[in-house]
């Protein structure tokens, strides 16, 4: 057992001190498209030799550690000192240089941040924690990470920079990112729920909705948005009223409405797959006793579901999070808007900026779903 | 009381039962034996309306199910599946509590019944109330099983194999606690089986059903003394029937008086079956045995006296 987690240890381990030794952990560039200098961790204008010993340190100490406290301890301080680093070799390298240098992020600390990062989970998993012991050992180290930002230790890295010239686009990114997210998901749920109890009470009804759903997943999301322009477009013409709304053939409506369409067949298909999953005898039991559909469908056959369903709106929120960067396209809004503006401008800092926001919005989402579905389970799968 | 009768079921064109007509008793047990697929569960399923009946007639102290709605008629009777069928994310007192939540009593009488019932099964409702069903043994389940079904003071019992799928010692254990929890409270049920020994030890009268038909419904002993040719007499099992008969009888039925002395190292006690009196007289080798209560002898059975009960052509 202790081998094994040594090994795993050693798996994250090496990788990233192998990452920062081989590629740069900063690069340097005298303006925000050129390509830049490497700056590798230990050269004086960056983090030094201390912060690169420190790190070692702390990254082989994963791989010594006995108690997986410990080896969560080493990893989440290597990452620390990494950030630091990182922070500070930003700032020394900016000091003198002209307005437009950018000090931008590196193969080596890309490699390093995620092979740490993956160790910490790895001792968190192996720690066999309850949910909510587990999301603060995560949450936690995100909050000090959130602080230091708020602190403006990062201030001098080029992604920083980004933000900062376009705070404005930024924050109505993560408006509208989250309204494609939940503005889809509810319509999704309204509908998708139904569904999947329909499937679940007629094998008729099933034979017709889960090959439909099966097709609308397959098609590809850009023709959706695009078939989607043209009857949405249609409509706000034959109903000015709709317009008011936001309802038109590009905006969120289209996106809203593909999104919800790729939701439904994970959402369907779970909630059909739960309630299937519920023991007969539970029926019988219920039905035996007196309970009414309605009643045994609510206090029963829902609740037995619920980890099944959960796990397909947590599979949908994933997805429509990812997904909803694509809605920038037909003017949907969400941080697609600063990927597709960093394409445009061969800006890979401001392509960053969209995506990083999107990648941490999946994490937690996935997180948060996790706890709960671990909390429904309780009693359930014991 | 409950009274069936002309109770047909057929699926799809197959038939399932044919033609019951059976009474049951305020106070009494009846079994329904047979193998599996004789229509026994079928039957079960039908009292409460899980199954409707083609024809036929159910009338449960006094009014015909048919007048009440199928969830009123389910909330006054009660229902142990088979397999327990215990709410696995409710606590053990939830599931006792269904029914009476379902009838909306309040929050204090269900508590208080809740309470009264794991009294009743030897079950402390202080550690036990709040667990999960998944905390318990098999045995403890099945005991939440039989509380919940009377959680609710229904009319009667439906057991469908009610400790089907327990190790033959807790299944005796459970089976004598139900019987002393009968004599206590009374107790008004229909049991599914296909455990002949089963039905011996619960039911006050057994129905032998095969394809869809009852062949013969009557006593324990009176199906062992005469069972009709065929199935029945195969189903019943002759080769041990002086033994079974036996079973059905107490100590006390038998016993003559005796001078009080200190319990001697064999002895049974009055309500052991005759038996077990049996095989401990045949251990011994013996033709009488103490019976002793409190660790005093208070009576004496002979071995001819039980012999002569098991024998045929006895009363």
């Amino acid at each position: 057992m202790r081998e094994a987690s040594r090994r795993a240890a050693a798996v994250y381990a090496l990788p990233a001190l192998a990452g920062l030794a081989l590629l740069p952990y900063l690069n340097f560039r005298a303006n925000r498209i050129v390509s830049g200098d490497g700056v590798m961790i230990w050269s004086p204008e960056g983090g030094a030799i201390i912060a690169a010993l420190a790190l070692s340190a702390l990254a082989l100490g994963t791989v010594w550690a006995r108690a997986q406290a410990v080896r969560l301890a080493c990893a989440l301080g290597a990452l620390a000192v990494l950030l630091w680093s990182v922070g500070q070799g930003a700032a020394a390298l900016s000091a003198d240089a002209p307005e437009f240098a950018r000090v931008s992020l590196g193969g080596g600390f890309w490699i390093a941040a995620a092979f740490l990062a993956l160790a910490a989970a790895d001792a968190v998993a192996r720690m066999s924690l309850g949910a909510w012991a587990r999301i603060s050992a995560l949450l936690l180290p995100a909050a000090v990470f959130a602080v230091a930002l708020r602190a403006g230790l990062f201030d001098a890295l080029s992604i920083l920079r980004e933000y900062d010239t376009n705070r404005d686009v930024f924050d109505a990114a993560l408006g509208g990112h989250l309204r494609l997210v939940i503005g889809s998901l509810i319509p999704a749920l309204a509908i998708g729920l139904p569904l999947g109890w329909a499937c679940f009470a007629g094998p008729r009804a099933r034979m017709v909705i889960l090959p439909a759903l099966n097709l609308l997943q397959t098609t590809p999301s850009i023709a959706m948005f695009g078939l989607l322009m043209l009857p949405l477009g249609a409509l706000s013409r034959a109903v000015p009223a709709l317009r008011d709304w936001g309802v038109g053939g590009i905006g969120a409506a289209p996106a809203i409405v593909a999104l919800a369409l790729y939701a439904l067949l994970p959402i369907v298909a779970n909630t059909y797959a739960g309630l299937a999953g519920v023991p007969e005898t539970m029926r019988d039991a219920g039905r035996g006793m007196g309970m009414s559909r309605a009643r045994l469908l609510a206090r029963v056959e829902l609740p037995l579901a619920a980890p099944v369903i959960l796990t397909g709106i947590r599979i949908v929120v994933v997805q429509n999070i990812g997904l909803a960067a694509v809605a920038a396209l037909i003017g949907g809004g969400g941080f697609g808007t600063l990927v597709f503006r960093g394409m445009g401008q061969a800006a890979m800092d401001l392509v960053l900026l969209g995506t990083v926001p999107i990648v941490a919005m999946a994490i937690l989402a996935s997180l948060l779903f996790d706890v709960g579905i671990e909390l429904t389970r309780r009693g359930g799968a014991r | 009381m409950i009274r069936v009768s002309g109770l047909r079921k057929s699926f799809e064109g197959v038939t399932a039962v044919e033609g019951l007509d059976f009474e049951v008793a305020h106070g009494e047990v009846l079994a329904l034996v047979g193998t599996s697929g004789c229509g026994k569960s079928t039957t079960l399923r039908m009292l409460n309306r899980l199954i409707e009946p083609d024809a036929g007639h159910i009338e449960i102290d006094g009014r015909d199910a048919r007048e009440v709605s199928p969830d009123a008629l389910r909330r006054g009777i009660g229902y142990v599946i088979q397999g327990v069928g215990l709410f696995p994310h409710w606590t053990v007192a939830q599931n006792i509590g269904t029914v009476p939540r379902l009838l909306r009593w309040d929050r204090a009488r269900v508590r208080a019944r809740v309470e009264e019932l794991l009294e009743l099964f030897g079950l402390e409702a202080s550690e036990y109330a709040d667990k999960y069903p998944s905390e318990l043994s098999g045995g403890q389940q099945q005991r939440v099983g039989v509380a919940r079904a009377m959680a609710a003071e229904p009319a009667m019992l439906l057991m469908d194999e009610p400790f089907g799928a327990l190790d033959p010692v807790t299944r005796g254990r459970l089976q004598d606690e139900f019987t002393a929890i009968r004599r206590r409270r009374g107790i008004t049920a229909i049991l599914v089986t296909h455990d002949m020994d089963e039905a011996f030890r619960l039911a006050d009268r057994i129905a032998v059903m095969d394809a869809g038909q009852i062949l013969q419904i009557d006593t324990p002993e009176r199906l062992l003394r005469g069972p009709r040719e065929g199935f029945v007499r195969q189903f019943v099992g002759l080769d041990d029937r002086a033994l079974r008969i036996l079973s059905l009888h107490r100590v006390r039925e038998l016993s003559r008086p005796a001078a009080d002395a200190p319990a001697p190292n064999q002895w049974v006690s009055p309500d052991d079956t005759l038996r077990e009196a049996a095989s401990r007289l045949i251990w011994e080798a013996g033709d009488s045995l103490a019976v002793v209560e409190e660790g005093r002898v208070t009576a004496e059975i002979r071995a001819e006296d039980i012999w002569r009960t098991g024998a045929r052509g006895a009363p």
